[in-house]
Order: C-alpha cells, then sequence, then structure tokens
C-alpha cells in the first residue's frame, strides 16, 4: 500500500520515488495548451489529486502553505 | 601563469616496411580522454594498439573538469586514479541556492554509501587527466600514439576496415581489425561514413570562464538560481586544482557571441560575483550551446564509437567524459576476448545493447535538468520557480529541485550477459549492476574491494568455512585454468589459515553485497556482476561466463 496521505497532516519530507519523472510529467501536460487550458489543466490536477487525499484538513494545510508561501515571495522579491 | 599546454611533434610513421598498409589489430582515432583510457586498456592486456590524431598538443582550458567515482574507478584499474585524486579537488555535496539566500534551497550528497576508495567526484582540469595517461602509455612498447596524423579516409568492411591517414611527409594506409572512433563530438570518423547524430538542441547559451585567484571558498559545487550576480539566469562554480576556479553563466539565446566573452565584460560579471578586492587572471573563456544528441548505433561493422562521437550530453551533471570512460571499459575486455578468438561478434554487440542505453539514460537525465534550468515555456518557468520557493518552506519539494544529476554508473539490469537470479537476494549487488567498493585487509594491509577485480572474469565468494574452502580449490583452480580465465577471491569475516583471504573486518562488504555464508558472485572484467548465487555450482558458473560473453543462447 502506498496510501500514505490520510495522515493527520500534510507529509513535509520526501515522498515520491523518482522527482524528476514525475516532474518532467507534470510539465509534458501543458504542451501545446492555450495559457487559458494550461491554467484549466493545472486546476484539474490539483482537484484531482484533492479528490485522491481525500482528506480535508491536509488540504487545507497544503492550500494555505502554498498561498502564504507565495504571498512571502512576493515581498521578498520587492526587496 | 595560465597553463600551457604540452606540444609534440608530429609522427611521421615508416611506411616503406609495409607493401601496402600497416596492419594493426586496433586503431584508436583520437587522443583525448576517451582515446586514451582505450588505448591503455588493450595496451595493457597486451595488444598492439595504435592511437592517431591530428592534433600536435593537449587540449587547453575549459574542457572536462568533473571526474565522477566510477571513472574514477576505472582510471584507478589503469594506474592513473590516485594519482588523479591526489591532484583533484574532491568533493561529495552539492548546494543549490535560490536568489540571495545564502541557505540552500537544495542540498545534495553524492556519496551516500561511506568508505569507499574513490570520492564521489574530483574537479581537475582535462589536461592533466590526459598528461597522465599519456605518461603511463609510455610505458607500453605495444602501444603507439602518432601526433599529427589526419583521418582522410575510412574504408569500413565487415572483416576489417582500411583507414588513410595524412601526415607532413604524405598519406598512408593502416588496415585494422577494429577501429575505435574516440574523436570527439564533431566526429570526422562518423561523418565518412555518413553516420547521423540526432538529437536536440537546447535555446540557451553559457558563458564558460576558468579564472585564476586565491580566495577561501568551499570546494563543494555551488549553483544558483536567479542571483544578484546574474538575475534570472543562472550560475555554476566548481572549484579546481592550482586556485582556478570554472565559473558557468547562463546568459540566454540573444546575444552577441563576441562581445560576451570580450574579457573586460567577463570581468565585471566575476568582480560582481566575487567582489572588486579580487585580483585573478583569466585562463579560458569560451560560450557554448548545449545538444543532446546520439548515434544509432555505436557499432557500425568494424567501427565502434565511444564518448562523444557516440553520443552528446549538456554538462549539467557532468554526463559527458564521465559516460566515455565507462563506454571505454565496457568495450575494452570485451574486443580483448575477440581478439583472442575467445568471444566472437555478439559480445561486441553487447557493447552497443549496454551502452546506448546508457546514453540514453544520460541524454534523459541531461535533458530533464536542462530544462529545469532552462524551461522552454513561460509556463514551465512559473513552475520551476515555485518549486524554488516552496523549497524553502517544504523539504519533500527539494527534491524536484533539478541542477543537474550527477554521473552515476547506468546499471543494464535487463543485459542480455547477465544470468538472473535463480534465488532470493532482496538487496546487494543484482546483475547488470556496477561493484560496490568496501574495505578489506590483505596480509594485515588495508586494501580495497574493487582493486582485487577488474582484467579478468573474477568470482567473490563469501564464506569462513575452512573446510569448504579446501574442498572447492580444486573447482577453483579448474575454473582458472580454463580458456577464459575465472580468478576467485575469498572473502571471509574471520582469519583462514592456509587460504588467500580478503579479511572483511567491518561486514561491509558482506553487508553491502548481501552476502551469507557460501555466497558467491561472478564479476565481470568491468567490475559489472554477471551473476550471483547462495550456493557453489561450478556448472551454473561456466554457464553465467557463457552467457557473459555472448557465446549461448540465454539460460532458462
Amino acid at each position: 500500500m502506498t496510501n500514505q496521505n490520510t495522515g493527520q497532516h500534510l507529509i513535509t519530507d520526501d515522498n515520491l520515488q523518482d522527482y524528476d519523472s514525475v516532474y518532467q510529467n507534470i510539465i509534458d501536460m501543458f504542451e501545446g495548451l492555450s495559457e487559458a487550458e494550461y491554467h484549466k489543466a493545472s486546476a484539474k490536477l490539483i482537484f484531482m489529486l484533492a479528490n485522491h487525499i481525500g482528506d480535508e484538513k491536509v488540504i487545507l494545510e497544503a492550500v494555505s502553505l502554498a498561498r502564504q508561501n507565495t504571498l512571502e515571495w512576493r515581498e521578498d522579491k520587492n526587496q | 601563469m595560465p597553463y600551457t599546454p604540452p606540444r609534440y611533434d608530429p609522427v611521421i610513421p615508416d611506411t616503406s616496411k609495409h607493401a601496402s598498409a600497416e596492419k594493426t589489430p586496433i586503431l584508436i582515432i583520437g587522443a583525448g580522454p576517451i582515446g586514451l583510457t582505450t588505448a591503455l586498456d588493450l595496451g595493457q592486456r597486451g595488444h598492439k594498439v595504435i592511437v592517431v590524431t591530428k592534433a600536435t598538443q593537449l587540449t587547453d582550458g575549459s574542457r572536462a573538469i568533473c571526474f565522477a567515482k566510477r571513472p574514477l574507478e576505472i582510471l584507478d584499474r589503469l594506474g592513473v586514479g590516485e594519482k588523479m585524486v591526489e591532484k583533484g579537488v574532491g568533493w561529495n555535496i552539492g548546494h543549490v541556492f535560490y536568489r540571495h539566500h545564502k541557505e540552500p534551497a537544495y542540498s545534495f550528497d553524492l556519496l551516500p554509501i561511506k568508505n569507499q576508495k574513490m570520492p564521489a567526484m574530483i574537479n581537475l582540469q582535462q589536461y592533466y587527466n590526459e598528461e597522465y595517461m599519456i605518461s603511463a602509455l609510455k610505458a607500453l612498447p605495444n602501444v603507439e600514439l602518432r601526433w599529427g596524423n589526419s583521418l582522410i579516409d575510412l574504408k569500413n568492411t565487415d572483416s576489417g576496415a582500411i583507414a588513410t591517414l595524412s601526415t607532413k611527409a604524405g598519406p598512408y594506409k593502416i588496415e585494422a581489425e577494429w577501429v575505435i572512433a574516440c574523436d570527439g563530438s564533431r566526429s570526422e570518423t562518423r561523418k565518412m561514413l555518413n553516420i547521423d547524430f540526432h538529437g536536440e538542441t537546447f535555446k540557451d547559451n553559457f558563458l564558460i570562464a576558468d579564472v585564476k585567484f586565491k580566495k577561501d571558498y568551499p570546494t563543494e559545487r555551488h549553483f544558483w538560481f536567479d542571483p544578484e550576480f546574474n538575475r534570472d539566469q543562472s550560475v555554476l562554480l566548481h572549484k579546481q586544482p592550482d586556485d582556478v576556479w570554472r565559473v558557468d553563466f547562463q546568459v540566454g539565446w540573444d546575444i552577441d557571441r563576441e562581445a560576451i566573452v570580450d574579457p573586460a565584460h567577463v570581468r565585471t560579471r566575476i568582480e560582481a560575483m566575487f567582489g572588486t578586492d579580487v585580483e585573478f587572471e583569466f585562463e579560458w573563456i569560451s560560450v557554448y550551446t548545449f545538444n543532446c544528441r546520439r548515434v544509432e548505433t555505436m557499432v557500425s561493422k568494424r567501427v565502434i564509437f565511444a564518448g562523444d562521437s557516440a553520443h552528446l550530453v549538456s554538462p549539467f551533471g557532468a554526463r559527458g567524459a564521465n559516460t566515455g570512460f565507462q563506454d571505454a571499459d565496457n568495450i575494452g575486455w570485451k574486443l580483448d576476448l575477440f581478439l583472442r578468438g575467445l568471444a566472437d561478434r555478439r559480445l561486441i554487440e553487447s557493447y552497443n545493447e549496454e551502452r546506448l542505453l546508457a546514453a540514453d539514460v544520460n541524454i534523459m537525465n541531461s535533458t530533464r535538468s536542462t530544462d529545469f534550468i532552462t524551461p522552454k515555456t513561460p509556463i514551465s518557468r512559473h513552475y520551476r520557480d515555485a518549486v524554488l520557493e516552496l523549497s524553502r518552506d517544504l523539504p519533500g519539494v527539494r527534491g524536484f529541485v533539478n541542477s543537474g544529476r550527477l554521473s552515476t554508473p547506468v546499471p543494464y539490469p535487463r543485459s542480455s550477459l547477465n544470468t538472473s537470479d535463480d534465488e532470493d537476494w532482496s538487496g546487494g549487488v543484482a546483475p547488470g549492476y556496477d561493484c560496490i567498493d568496501a574495505p578489506l585487509i590483505k596480509g594485515g594491509e588495508k586494501c580495497w574491494l574493487l582493486n582485487q577485480l577488474g582484467w579478468h572474469f573474477t568470482l567473490v565468494i563469501f564464506s569462513n568455512d575452512q573446510q569448504w574452502l579446501k574442498q572447492i580449490r580444486p573447482d577453483l583452480k579448474r575454473l582458472e585454468n580454463k580458456s577464459i580465465t575465472v580468478k576467485s577471491i575469498i572473502i571471509s569475516q574471520s582469519d583462514l589459515i592456509e587460504t588467500d583471504f580478503l579479511l572483511d573486518q567491518e561486514g561491509l562488504a558482506m553487508k553491502r553485497y548481501h552476502a551469507k555464508e557460501g555466497s558467491v558472485y561472478l564479476i565481470r572484467p568491468d567490475q559489472y556482476v554477471a551473476a550471483r548465487w547462495h550456493e557453489f555450482n561450478p556448472e551454473k558458473i561456466k554457464q553465467a561466463v557463457r552467457t557473459a560473453t555472448a557465446q549461448t543462447k540465454k539460460s532458462i
């Protein structure tokens, strides 16, 4: 069983076998899509994975980290 | 003073001795690291070798600088590895930085398993590697290195090849049983045989400067994404011996190629990076565009391609020359057995099978790294930056950060030369994988496992049972006396009497090979595992040697 995604918290440590392959597959997903299409494809990917995770608490942790991290970098880059 | 490469007088061979063509079993085209490695290997195996090169001096300046553990192990077998490690700057750790942050976004340890003879990587100028090999070749009267001899024609047939070479004194011919084309990315041999070299060119340029100055700076590999001193681009820094630093600036696709290599311009870049108070001089400045390409087949009738003539990768990952050394290591023993009449063409074809797979794995890794460093589209750039930003807060995404996946040996798990496990091992070194080193003690002296392997097939027997070892001794003798010799070494955790053995005091060899009492590994001459068993069976060993030398169809 690889289903480690129903734990209490967002997994913050390494949890993938082959990062490069996963990265390439995600980037390849956008091949030939228009800007609107790739935003939609990204959203679809997020919704699918959220459903797969199935744990709202974990999803919320990820959502808030994604937003917070992005806002912090906005500040960092304005410096 | 910047390095001045040694010059060599052109060699004018005496052609009067030969009626039509001079004959040699092995002709190597090119005297770069891969040609010289192949010459050292086949030369030390006793074959007559002629190496021709149009050059009359060593390559200067910016070439290969990172020599990975596996090539160092190969060069150690050939007798130049220790010298390289002594001169080189060794490192195991790499740090990747993002923007101005001092804390790395990602760090890696290239040598997770410690206690091996060779470091994960050394940095050393290519010319030192070449110098050491040229001096080692001088001890071999059967190897001739001909500077200033250019290949101008090549006839390739199923039974041999005839090369026409040009010297200052005019052209002459060499008839070779095998030609090994080690003549680099712009291979003349490849062009003469009309062999395609397909692949991808990356729309980016990199400015490479080898700069000489004294500075206390860690010897680890440093890579920056979007640093203040090269906004929106990357920078790679490596330390080389003699206070030479390799700085590699990503500069983008639309550039003025002449203006960018102007030393005054490069000076401002270096000062932005290290400060204006550093005095330095340039050893080399150039600008590169990267390619990932390979030939369709590395064996064409009697011509074998090795190194950059066969495959090209981007330098992130140091997979260029490092792959070439492993090509040389793979073909050396196979040609040796062929020339001694102990194997046929199928064994040479297995070079193509194994090394083309390695080329593909290297190209895949190199392409992925280049796609991360030079994202092809705005969206992939955003994804790349998202990884770098999130890496600060979430260790689990750091694995996506790709500044180059550094060269490690490519395994051949499905090679036709392997004998698959017929027992449960769940660990150790599987057939088709390269051997891992371990510290041992031989006659009271510290030694290394890999130094006990290579050149021949070797049987590694793990046992503490004196009685049993005595029983199998006649079988071991018979295996050693076969036409394809199989030497044996015994690794023991306790002192044995009356038997040559290697003491595995810390039990590391036993652990790394997942061995039990009586386990046996059959190791190929290039230190890859051919087969392994938990019991000793001479018939199975003989069969595995036949399989590993492509003499029979795979037994089921």
